[in-house]
């Protein structure tokens, strides 16, 4: 039992750190690269250059971020001299300071997307399918995996700022962004969220103590109350889990609304702000809530009597399981959307073709906005190519370039980006690994692509 | 021109590949969690050990009020005297008597008859007979005569017998004479008719006028009917010249016979009543060496049968003239009809009986007076002597009631049996136990008013060791109650002030064999008593109480508890014991990893110098002793706890100051040991 314990604990950290190996969702490079239809994720109110757009079903935008605030998977992975292994050593980890580590996940993927130019405006609609982990943990939960208490007795050890979050739903979106005098365009996206799985931290107060005494040496002290919420994520030894059910689970419905505007400020300047994701998810069907039964627990081992049969470790084990007292109930719960605000300033050259951007994003994350600021620098080589660079600045990853490119072989479009070009090539040493990838088919206005005219020949 | 160089499918073309290759650079199918060394504390284990739970299984051991532990083994009956032993009338009495009719005594018999001148007439000369003619009833001169041949005097027969054998008595004779002359050479013979016998022969030389003359004759061994005559073979008379005298031809002679005395051995007579037989026969008890005074029977049959060979009706009266049922002398009359047979049966329960009143062996036997009665025949019967009425008397299914007397010097068995000691704890020790305070107590009552001397031996046997010993004791007698109906309670205490227990024990055994055997009255003759309920019962208790001393004391013993390990999360680390000792040991103790089926020690945990409690001046412990223990154990250690299926206890231990000091074991004593881990995590 207890094997299973650490088993699971250990899983469970690596499931997290190994998440590292996908890639961010402030998708700052995707920001105003108004060459992928996609770019209106990010701004409602950005309007691509075609006339229409349909994604290819499920490959039309995969992307992936993985954040990581404190490591990258080569500050917990080293290989050693003379061995083809991977070292796991999270001792890196262990900062002593109290700030709160934090690890989030965003995976997206379009299974479907149509857009198209009214006017000069512009109306898609399609269905994301959007998952959204946040992890956050203590430095004193790396402590005691990594080192277990041994080498904290009579300290406590407080695990209670770690929370897990983790939201996977399906968004049916409209998006209409229309062109106000020319100048502005306002955009709104109003999405209906079907809930698939979530778990919420809804409250976390572990902490524990191993204290040193005379009379059973060691013992643990700890206080114990979380309540964790999960959804759709149940199935027993009756009922295997069902990929049907799962998908088509209809009963976990939420609204969410993500709105931008962009400025013309003149020819050359441009600004814009979006906020998005503002919305919640309720909670409804396939529930199950954890909650620990007591507020606190205390253990000094357990009383043997010499004259029982049976696997004392064993029953060792079943004592420290009895301990973890948990009453599973079932529980509606809501949660909101990880908002984010995006803000951008946009220098065109005179052809429009060249474009220096700067753009602020800000993820809300536990009522704390994460901050990540852009330069970057666009070109449309051609109505086939056009590509983007830039340099992000996170909070806990100050240094990405970014590199995007966009290819139109007509009508298809294939496009791959990423904040963080290293993320592609040294992906185990960053903390922010980010990319998105998709085709499309893209059927420009006829003035733009005369027909049968190369590219790059053209021009 | 870079762009008119290079196409958009070159870039793309370069982004796959370097994406490819920088994907593998990496392999993450092999991540080693070697470098974690993440360590755990953790309390593990605590457990209060009291000294009683240390032998869950020993039914034997027994805590006496004051907590202190004794362990007890007790056994019933160990051996079990009855009355019989002292005493035993399993067989039937019998006494086997042939009662013979022997001589009967017959009343005299006998009869008279004359024999008249007139009847002697034929027989004289012719001239005589005319002048006896002539003259009778005148007087004048009686002349001289004498028979000419024999005259024959008969005698009707005698009705009460035929015939007889005589074994005593006589026969008179006597003749008369009634004529006025006398007679002389009478000669006769007294004949018997019947078997042509000539009785007597009688000659009377001279028979004066009114003489008689009587002969007797003895009878003895003659055998007569019962018809007589008389022959007169001569006859004389010399007359009455000068006299003259009155001739009668009426008179003459008399004969007169008389049979007296009379004991007839055989014959067909018609019997009088007379006794037969009338003696007192002894019933032995055939008792040896025992000597019975008196005995009463709870139960039993005195059984007689009679078989009559005589054709007389015999009454028969037996009687036990020294013995009494309900206050009465027991008796018993009845007729055995002539050549019949009866048989009766007597019970005798209650009854009681002097066995002193012969005076050549005042013990042991009982009288019975037996008389055996002619009864009168109204017929003539025929009889012998030598017929008789065959007697069996006997004693059967008796049950002995009471006894006294002297039982004699008797040896008695105290049959060969077993205690299987269950002394679980003790039996599992190795090494020198020196049991301070054991004892075993025989404890008897006994209400055989006989005394005992009984030897027991005690063979002790280890059966593990293959050690044994012989108890040495003395013998002992066993008290006698006082009086009937009491019994005495006793004890036979063997310690070690009076054996050599205290080595006896010292083995440790798992069976004491015990057998052995006494004597009675080893002090010679007494006067015992035995009832039916006399009972010598001893029951057996082994009690050792737990004060002792050790040194290098070991016991090993299997965990009752597994400790497969796989759910332990520690690969190595070291484990911590904090131990409260209450017990009066020092111990170092060792978790002996082992494989059952080969025997083979895998590993080893040694947990050493627990010190002992301390104990005061009476060997008890006065308070408990701290010991903290650290051990490390290894990845191997765990490894072997996973391979090993049996965790064995072994424990080492003296007792408090180095086995010095007596220690006493009391219930209460506990043991605290609380055990917390520390260690690398396992991965």
């Amino acid at each position: 039992m207890m094997k299973n314990i650490t088993k699971y604990h250990i899983v469970l950290s690596l499931v997290f750190l190994l998440m590292g190996k996908a890639f961010p969702q402030t998708d700052l490079l995707l920001h105003g690269f108004r060459f992928i239809p996609q770019s209106n994720y990010n701004n409602p109110a950005f309007i691509p250059e075609g006339k229409l757009f349909i994604g290819i079903p499920l490959i039309s935008s995969v992307s992936n971020s993985t954040y990581s605030s404190s490591f990258s998977l080569d500050d917990i992975l080293a290989t050693k001299a003379g061995s083809d292994s991977l070292y796991l050593n999270l001792g890196g980890l262990i900062t002593d300071s109290n700030e709160d580590k934090m690890l989030t996940e965003y995976f997206e993927s379009d299974l479907l997307y149509v857009g198209f130019k009214i006017n000069n405006n512009y109306l898609s609609f399609g269905i994301r399918n959007r998952l959204f982990s946040r992890v956050f943990y203590a430095d004193d939960l790396v402590k005691l995996l990594w080192n277990g208490n041994a080498n904290y007795i009579d300290e406590e050890l407080d695990l209670s700022s770690t929370i897990l979050n983790q939201d996977h739903f399906l968004a049916y979106y409209v998006n209409f962004g229309f062109v106000i005098r020319e100048k502005i365009s306002i955009g709104l996206r109003a999405n209906l969220n079907q809930g698939l799985s979530s778990i919420q931290t809804q409250q976390n107060n572990i902490r524990i103590t191993t204290t040193s005494n005379d009379q059973s040496i060691f013992s643990f002290n700890a206080k114990t109350s979380f309540l964790v919420n999960t959804s759709g994520l149940v199935s027993d030894s009756t009922s295997n889990f069902n990929v049907s059910n799962y998908l088509f689970n209809f009963q976990n419905i939420g609204f969410s609304v993500d709105i931008g505007a962009d400025f013309k400020v003149s020819d050359r300047v441009n600004l814009n702000f979006s906020i998005l994701d503002i919305g919640r998810l309720n909670w409804k069907s396939g529930l199950k809530s954890y909650e620990s039964n007591t507020d606190s627990i205390e253990f000094s081992g357990i009383y043997a009597d010499i004259n029982s049969k049976g696997d004392i470790f064993a029953a060792y084990g079943d004592s420290l399981a009895a301990l973890i007292d948990i009453n599973e109930f079932e529980q509606v719960f809501s949660t909101s959307l990880p908002s984010r605000i995006y803000a951008g300033l946009e220098y065109y050259s005179l052809d429009r073709k060249n474009r220096l951007s700067f753009t602020f994003a800000g993820t809300f994350l536990r009522n704390k906005c994460s901050p990540a600021v852009s330069f970057g620098f666009e070109r449309e080589v051609s109505k086939h190519f056009a590509f983007k660079i830039n340099y992000s600045w996170l909070q806990y990853a100050p240094l990405n370039l970014g590199t995007g490119l966009a290819f139109n072989f007509k009508p298809f479009q294939f496009y791959f980006l990423t904040d963080n070009v290293f993320s592609t090539f040294l992906w185990d040493k960053q903390k922010y690994l980010n990319f998105r990838f998709g085709v499309n088919l893209v059927f420009p206005e006829k003035r733009h692509i005369p027909k049968g005219d190369p590219v790059f020949r053209t021009r | 021109m870079i762009n008119k160089k290079v196409g958009p499918g070159f870039f793309l073309m370069l982004l796959l590949t370097s994406f490819a290759v920088w994907s593998c650079r990496k392999d993450f199918s092999k991540i080693s969690v070697a470098d974690w060394q993440a360590e755990l504390a953790a309390p593990f284990i605590h457990t209060t050990i009291v000294l009683d739970n240390l032998f869950p299984d020993d039914s034997n051991l027994v805590t006496l009020e004051d907590s202190s532990l004794v362990y007890f083994y007790f056994k019933d009956s160990v051996f079990s005297l009855s009355a019989d032993t002292a005493l035993d009338l399993t067989d039937d009495i019998v006494v086997d008597q042939g009662f013979s009719l022997g001589e009967l005594l017959m009343g005299d018999f006998g009869f008279d008859t004359a024999l008249a001148m007139t009847e002697i007439l034929p027989y004289l000369d012719q001239a005589i007979q005319d002048t006896l003619l002539k003259y009778d009833g005148q007087l004048t001169y009686f002349p001289p005569f004498s028979i000419l041949e024999p005259v024959v005097v008969g005698s009707e027969p005698i009705e009460d017998f035929i015939q007889l054998e005589f074994s005593d008595g006589k026969m008179i004779v006597t003749v008369s004479n009634s004529l006025p002359v006398p007679l002389n050479n009478i000669d006769f013979q007294l004949l018997d008719e019947v078997g042509q016998n000539i009785i007597t022969e009688v000659v009377i030389n001279e028979l004066p006028p009114s003489a008689q003359v009587s002969d007797t004759t003895l009878l003895i061994g003659t055998t007569l009917g019962n018809e007589f005559s008389f022959k007169i073979l001569s006859l004389e008379s010399p007359g009455s010249f000068p006299d003259m005298v009155l001739i009668d031809l009426s008179r003459g002679l008399g004969f007169d016979l008389l049979a007296t005395g009379l004991k007839v051995v055989g014959g067909q007579a018609r019997i009088s009543d007379q006794i037969m037989y009338s003696d007192m026969e002894m019933i032995d008890f055939g008792l040896d060496p025992e000597q019975l005074k008196h005995i009463s029977f709870m139960s039993g049959n005195f059984v007689y049968n009679l078989s009559s060979e005589v054709n007389i009706d015999i009454n028969v009266n037996i009687q036990l003239p020294t013995a009494l049922i309900d206050n009465e002398i027991p008796q018993q009359e009845f007729i055995i009809t002539a050549n019949g047979s009866t048989q009766q049966t007597w019970d005798v329960s209650g009854m009681t009986a002097d066995l002193t009143t012969d005076a050549e062996q005042p013990y042991n036997r009982m009288p019975i007076e037996i008389m055996l009665t002619v009864l009168p025949t109204d017929n003539l019967v025929t009889f012998d002597s030598s017929d008789k009425i065959n007697g069996f008397f006997s004693l059967e299914q008796i049950k002995l009631d009471f006894a006294d007397g002297y039982m004699g010097k008797q040896t008695v068995n105290i049959s060969q049996d077993t205690f299987d000691l269950n002394f679980d704890f003790l039996k599992r020790l190795k090494g020198e136990l020196i049991l301070e305070e054991p004892s075993i107590t025989m404890s008897y009552v006994n209400s055989i008013g006989v005394s005992f001397r009984i030897s027991t031996e005690f063979l002790a046997y280890n059966s593990e060791t293959g050690q044994s010993h012989y108890l040495e004791m003395d013998s002992v007698d066993i008290e006698v109650p006082a009086q009937i109906g009491d019994s005495v309670e006793g004890a036979i205490i063997i310690d070690k002030t009076n054996s050599s227990i205290v080595d006896f024990l010292a083995i440790r055994p798992d069976r004491i064999i015990y057998y052995g055997g006494g004597i009675s009255n080893p002090e010679g003759e007494n006067l015992n008593f035995i009832t039916q309920i006399s009972r010598l019962t001893a029951d057996a208790e082994i009690k050792i109480p737990l004060i002792l001393r050790a040194a290098h004391l070991n016991f090993v013993d299997t965990l009752g508890f597994s400790a497969s390990s796989d759910g332990f999360p520690i690969r190595e680390g070291t484990m911590k014991l904090n131990i409260m000792n209450g017990f009066p040991f020092d111990l170092t103790m060792s978790m002996v990893l082992t494989d059952s089926i080969s025997g083979q020690i895998l590993d080893k945990l040694t947990f050493d110098e627990i010190a002992s409690a301390e104990v005061d001046d009476k060997g008890k412990v006065i308070g408990k002793k701290a010991s903290e223990i650290t051990v490390g154990f290894s990845k191997e250690f765990l490894t072997n706890m996973k391979l090993s299926n049996q965790a064995l206890l072994e424990v080492e231990t003296s007792t408090f100051g180095q086995g010095e000091v007596p220690v006493v074991l009391y219930s209460d004593y506990e043991i605290d040991i609380t055990i917390a881990f520390s260690g690398k995590i396992k991965p």
